[in-house]
C-alpha cells in the first residue's frame, strides 16, 4: 500500500515538473454537478443515499505554472430522503417510531488548491475546504405528512472537504472544457457526503490585477 | 601570403617564346596548389618561369611527357638530376648564382626556360613546380587572372582595412551613443502584462528600460507548444495602430539557426528572453501599447493589448 501512495506521489511530481500551464492565468468556470449524497439524519440509523444535482461557480488563478488556487461557489438539491425508524414525538405526544422523510438543499463557498499537469490536455486534482450551509425541510412522517417534533424546516453551518480528479482540455487560448469526479463530506454529525460528476465550461484570461 | 607571392610569380614569369619581345601575359602562368608549390601552364609557343628557391633545399620540376635528354645550363653552383618526366635541382650554396635551365619534352608540347634563383630564408620559396601544356586561350586566361589578382590585391587589402577601420568606427560611435544616452535617461519599469495564443504559445511582458529618447520593452516567449516558435515579427502598436517598434532581438537555448527574415528561435517547451526598441518614446507616453509577435507569414500571433503603459 505504502509503494502505491509512493509511486502516485512520484508520478505526479513528475508531471508536475513537466507541466507547463497557466501562471499568471485567471479562469471562471461554470459546472453542472451530479451525483449520489449519503444524508444522516438525528436518530436515523444510517444515511440514506438520495439523487443530488446542483450548479457551481468557480473561479482559478495560476500561482505556477501547475498550481492554482481557486474559489468555489455553489449550491445542490437532493433527493428527499426517507429515514426509517426514526424515534420522534408528535406533537409532545408519547414517543414513536416512524419513518420520516425530509429534503435538503445545499450551499457551499470552498477555497482549494489545484494541481494542473499539462498544456492542452490537463488532468487536475483538486483538495479544499470551506463551508457549507444546510437548508432541510420539515420532516414529516413517511405517507402522511405529519409534522414531527424537534425537525423542523431551518438552516445550519457546517464545515466541508473535498477532493476532486478531472481532464480539463484547452479548446483555444480563451476556453477550457472539462470533467471530473469528487467526494465531498461535511464535518459535522450528522454527515453528509457525497460523490460527484462535474462537466464544466471556463472562460481563461490574464487580468490585470496581480 | 601564398597567393601573392603566387600572384608576383605570375609576373615574374616571363610570357612567350625564348628570345622573343615579351608579348601580353598570353603565355606561362601559374595557379597556386599548396603552400611551396606551383603549377605553371606552358602555351604551344613555350614560356619561361622565374623560380626561387631556398638555398640547400631540393627543388622538383615535373613535366606531364618524358622530357628531352639533353638539358641546357647556363651555371655550375646547382646540382642537377634528371628523370623520365622531372628534373630535380638543388643549389649547393647559399651564393649560387642564378642559373636558367632550358628543356622540352619528347612530344614538343612543353618548351620552357626556367630561371633559378636563390632567394633568402624569409622570402617564399618553391619545391615543387608542375609544368602543364596549355592551349594559348587557357594561358592567356590564367595569365589575365593572375594578373588581375596581383593588381586587386593591394585594393582589397586595403577594403579590408577599411572595413575594421570602419567596424572599430561604428562600435566607438555606438559605445558613445550609449554612454550620453546613459546620463540623458536610465530608468526601468516593472511591466505585468501576459497573453497567450491559441497554440500555447505565451508572451510575459516583464519590463522596460528607459536610455535616451528610446525605450527597450522586454518580453518573455514561452513556448508551450510542440513546434519551435520562429519569431519573425515584433510590432509596438500605440492608440492609432502605429508601429513604433525598432529592431529587436531573442536570446533562446534552440539550437535551430534563424534562417533569413526570422529574428530567433524558441524552442518547444523553452522560454525565450526577447526586447525590442521603441525609438522616440515619448511620443507614446501614457498611451495603451500593444505588443504584437509573429512567426513568418503571420502565424503564431500573440498580441499583448493590456498592461503595456509607460510612463
Amino acid at each position: 500500500m505504502k509503494l502505491h501512495v509512493l509511486a502516485v506521489v512520484v508520478a505526479l511530481g513528475s508531471a508536475a515538473r513537466l507541466a507547463r500551464a497557466d501562471r499568471y492565468e485567471a479562469s471562471i468556470h461554470v459546472q453542472p454537478t451530479g451525483g449520489l449524497a449519503w444524508v444522516g439524519d438525528r436518530g436515523a440509523s444510517e444515511p440514506v443515499a438520495v439523487p443530488s444535482a446542483g450548479l457551481s461557480v468557480r473561479a482559478t488563478y495560476g500561482l505556477r505554472n501547475w498550481l492554482a488556487i481557486e474559489a468555489e461557489l455553489g449550491g445542490a438539491a437532493l433527493g428527499t430522503a426517507e429515514f426509517t425508524d426514526v424515534p420522534v414525538t408528535i406533537g409532545g405526544g408519547q414517543p414513536a417510531v416512524v419513518d420520516i422523510e425530509r429534503t435538503t438543499r445545499t450551499g457551499h463557498l470552498t477555497a482549494a488548491a489545484t494541481l494542473r499537469l499539462g498544456v492542452a490536455w490537463i488532468p487536475t486534482v483538486t483538495v479544499g475546504l470551506g463551508g457549507l450551509a444546510r437548508w432541510q425541510g420539515d420532516g414529516t412522517v413517511v405517507g402522511g405528512g405529519i409534522q414531527v417534533d424537534g425537525r423542523e424546516a431551518g438552516l445550519s453551518a457546517d464545515g466541508i472537504g473535498f477532493a476532486r480528479v478531472g481532464l480539463d482540455h484547452r479548446i483555444n487560448r480563451r476556453l477550457v472544457v472539462g470533467v471530473g469526479v469528487g467526494a465531498s463530506r461535511t464535518l459535522r454529525s450528522p454527515a453528509i457526503a457525497s460523490i460527484e460528476g462535474t462537466v464544466g465550461l471556463a472562460y481563461y484570461w490574464y487580468p490585470g490585477w496581480w | 601570403m601564398t597567393r601573392r607571392f603566387l600572384s608576383v610569380l605570375a609576373l615574374v614569369v616571363a610570357i612567350g617564346p625564348a628570345g622573343a619581345q615579351p608579348v601580353k601575359p598570353a603565355g606561362t602562368a601559374t595557379t597556386e596548389t599548396a603552400r611551396g608549390e606551383a603549377t605553371v601552364l606552358v602555351p604551344p609557343q613555350g614560356g619561361t618561369a622565374d623560380v626561387p628557391v631556398h638555398a640547400t633545399a631540393n627543388l622538383l620540376l615535373t613535366f606531364p611527357t618524358p622530357i628531352a635528354p639533353r638539358l641546357l645550363t647556363s651555371g655550375r653552383d646547382w646540382d642537377i638530376k634528371e628523370f623520365v618526366d622531372g628534373v630535380a635541382v638543388r643549389a649547393l650554396s647559399e651564393k649560387a648564382a642564378p642559373m636558367t635551365l632550358a628543356l622540352a619534352t619528347k612530344d614538343g608540347q612543353i618548351k620552357v626556360n626556367i630561371t633559378l634563383r636563390v632567394v633568402p630564408p624569409s622570402a617564399d620559396a618553391l619545391t615543387l613546380v608542375r609544368f602543364q601544356a596549355a592551349s594559348a586561350e587557357d594561358a592567356f586566361k590564367a595569365a589575365v587572372e593572375a594578373e588581375v589578382e596581383q593588381r586587386t590585391a593591394p585594393m582589397r587589402a586595403e577594403l579590408a582595412r577599411a572595413n575594421q577601420a570602419l567596424d572599430a568606427k561604428v562600435r566607438e560611435r555606438a559605445d558613445a551613443m550609449v554612454a550620453r544616452r546613459l546620463l540623458e535617461r536610465l530608468e526601468e519599469t516593472r511591466l505585468k502584462a501576459h497573453e497567450r495564443n491559441d497554440d500555447n504559445v505565451i508572451v510575459h511582458v516583464t519590463r522596460a528600460v528607459f536610455l535616451g529618447p528610446d525605450a527597450y520593452l522586454f518580453f518573455d516567449i514561452e513556448n508551450r507548444s510542440g513546434s519551435a516558435y520562429r519569431l519573425a515579427k515584433v510590432s509596438v502598436l500605440g492608440p492609432r495602430k502605429s508601429n513604433h517598434a525598432g529592431p529587436a532581438s531573442v536570446l533562446s537555448s534552440a539550437i535551430d539557426q534563424p534562417e533569413a527574415g526570422v529574428i530567433g528561435v524558441v524552442a518547444a517547451g523553452s522560454t525565450g528572453k526577447a526586447v525590442v526598441v521603441l525609438r522616440q518614446v515619448d511620443a507614446v507616453l501614457g498611451a495603451p501599447l500593444a505588443l504584437v509577435i509573429e512567426q513568418p507569414e503571420g502565424r503564431g500571433k500573440v498580441v499583448v493589448d493590456r498592461g503595456i503603459t509607460l510612463r
